[in-house]
């Protein structure tokens, strides 16, 4: 009997001690983040700030932000490697963001920095990327993030990403656009992967085993990055050589493999800030297809806002245009059309690089489809400064 | 099986078969028609039952608790208008947000006292309980498990007794000699993290009573 008085006693004991002891947390509480990822300036904000921004210092953040698998359209990728006109070369110029850059595609995480060298941040990362943002079945799939410092013009502590205008598809809708975010544009001051043609480190996450044959911000030549989340290293690769290996359907290898390094995310992200340029800013622009195709659109029975290069300007337009064959790629059997088409870039002025495409025949994928959405060769419009 | 069910069994064995079973059924009639019971006069001096339980969670904001418990009580009066006794119930819920996944596990254990009265075959009481809900919190962080993360990173657990009571509406219905069902159910009272916190707790079980 004195027992069993014990033994109730100590359980009596044991659940007054779990009384209020021990708080709940149920369904709320503090974020366990999934990784932290340290970063720290090498320059002052002041070494790079223009008259326009230098008031910006206490904007100035940092962003992860995870890319997108990304090809650039056939009629940058071939006037890079041979322009098949000074006029061509000049809209590719003006029109064709960087063949080989980061092309963002979600931004994840994003924390304020001191605008002097040395400063500290840590970014906190809560979820992992989607499944939009991997490349690779669930048994062989990565992302690449890039770790982006900007001037954050409109103080909403966010990386705004922005698009090249949508078109509107033959018999469809407008496309919706909500314009992007309020305010002026956030200014892009150093990241840590630009471009695949420069010296790049970038947050890599994998899941399950790499596939080194996958296309997707290659870094051939360098180890396969390990599973879950590490920090990647390479020198890049020339961006002639690259534009050569691809048209044979190769994969560009590091042009000096001994750059390629692999660390945990424990090393710190040390970023530079730059001046601003049109190859920096391109990193807040997404890419509206991925695909590596062109978008062509029926010539409108007004003048669009355009001058030809090498001609004269006469309406001082900022759209710098050319008449151009249609590109043939290797592997594309769809034949060449005839004719030309009009191709217009955007103006230095806007947010994002791009080209629209003008055509008198054909459909909104495809110059030389048998069934044509539009034929006008009959009628062209009459301002149509091309061949037919 | 059904002895006509099975196409491997030849007709005739099926015929002979049938002949059996209604053979079978027409000898034992009072086995299988309905017990007659009369009407309960007063409760039993000792009910136990054990209910399938569906509760809102002790602590987790939302969700539903399902498990398994047990009650005893025991008539305190000659007319059997109280009685007193101890219930103890274990029932989990698990709920995701974005970050986590957090299952709480409540162990419930009371004494109560009941006011009962017996009408037709069935019993209606009131059963009110005091005591506590031991409380097993666990939280693994979503994703934790893709992103690496081990330990206390990805998976915490807590114990927690949290002060408790209950009003329930009971029903006892008699069915066949001692055993019977019971249905319950009424609001619930915890206290969480120094705030009350009003829930509500139901079940359905097997009566037994002697």
């Amino acid at each position: 009997m004195a027992t069993l008085k014990a033994r109730l006693g100590s359980i009596g004991v044991l659940g007054l001690s779990l009384v209020g002891c021990h708080k709940l947390v149920g369904l709320g509480g503090a974020v366990t983040p999934l990784v932290n990822i340290k970063v720290q300036l090498n320059n002052n904000f002041s070494d790079v700030a223009t008259p326009d921004i230098a008031g910006d210092a206490s904007q100035l953040r940092v962003a992860m932000v995870w890319g997108m698998q990304w090809q650039p359209e056939p009629f940058c990728v071939v006037q890079a490697e041979s322009p098949e006109s000074p006029a061509a070369a000049a809209v590719a110029n003006a029109g064709c963001p960087d063949n080989f850059r980061f092309v963002p595609a979600r931004a994840a995480a994003d924390v304020a920095i001191q605008p002097v060298a040395g400063s500290p941040a840590t970014l906190t990362l809560v979820d992992l990327p989607n499944a939009d943002d991997m490349v690779g079945d669930i048994t062989s799939r990565v992302a690449y993030a890039s770790l982006i410092v900007y001037d954050d013009r409109n103080n909403n502590g966010t990386f705004d990403l922005r698009h090249p205008p949508h078109h509107r598809r033959r018999d469809e809708p407008p496309p919706q656009d909500d314009g992007g975010a309020a305010g002026p544009p956030d200014i892009v001051l150093g990241a840590s992967f630009i471009s695949m043609t420069l010296p790049d480190q970038r947050v890599a996450f994998v899941e399950g085993t790499f596939n080194s044959t996958v296309a997707f911000y290659p870094r051939r030549g360098c180890l396969d990055p390990p599973a879950g989340f590490s920090l990647l290293s390479a020198g890049g690769f020339s961006p002639q050589t690259a534009l050569a290996v691809a048209f044979d359907g190769g994969i560009p290898e590091e042009a000096d493999p001994s750059t390629c390094a692999t660390a945990s995310l424990d090393q710190t992200v040390v970023l530079t800030l730059q001046a601003e340029s049109p190859e920096l800013q391109a990193l807040s622009c997404m890419a509206n297809d991925g695909g590596g195709t062109s978008f062509y659109v029926e010539a409108p029975a007004n003048t669009p806002d355009f001058y030809i290069a090498e001609q004269s300007n006469p309406t001082g337009s900022a759209h710098v245009a050319a008449c151009t064959g249609f590109p043939h790629l290797i592997y594309d059997n769809g034949g060449v059309p005839p004719g030309q088409q009009l191709v217009i870039a955007s103006a230095p002025t806007e947010d994002c690089q791009y080209l629209t495409h003008y055509t008198l025949r054909g459909c909104n994928n495809d110059p030389a489809c048998a069934t044509p959405t539009w034929d006008i060769t009959a009628s062209p419009p009459l301002w149509w400064p091309c061949q037919q | 099986m059904w002895p006509a069910l099975r196409p491997d069994i030849p007709p005739r064995r099926c015929v002979w078969s049938l002949a059996f079973a209604v053979v079978v059924l027409l000898a034992h009639p009072a086995r299988l028609s309905a017990q007659e019971l009369s009407g309960t006069s007063s409760p039993a001096k000792d009910t136990l039952d054990a209910q399938l339980v569906l509760a809102l969670p002790a602590a987790l904001a939302t969700g539903l608790s399902t498990g398994v418990g047990a009650n005893y009580s025991r008539r305190a009066t000659q007319s059997g208008m109280f009685a007193y006794g101890a219930s103890a119930s274990w029932s989990t819920a698990t709920e995701y947000t974005l970050i986590d996944a957090v299952r709480n596990d409540d162990i419930r254990l009371r004494l109560c006292g009941l006011v009962q009265r017996p009408i037709g075959r069935g019993i209606l009481a009131l059963r009110l309980s005091a005591g506590g809900t031991l409380v097993y919190e666990d939280r693994t962080r979503a994703q934790g498990n893709r992103a690496g993360l081990s330990g206390s990173a990805l998976d915490t657990t807590t114990w927690s007794m949290l002060p408790a009571a209950d009003a329930e509406g009971v029903v006892f219905l008699r069915v066949w000699e001692s055993w019977g069902m019971s249905v319950s159910g009424g609001p619930t009272l915890h206290i969480v993290n120094s705030g009350a916190r009003w829930g509500w707790t139901s079940g359905l079980g097997v009566t037994w009573q002697h």
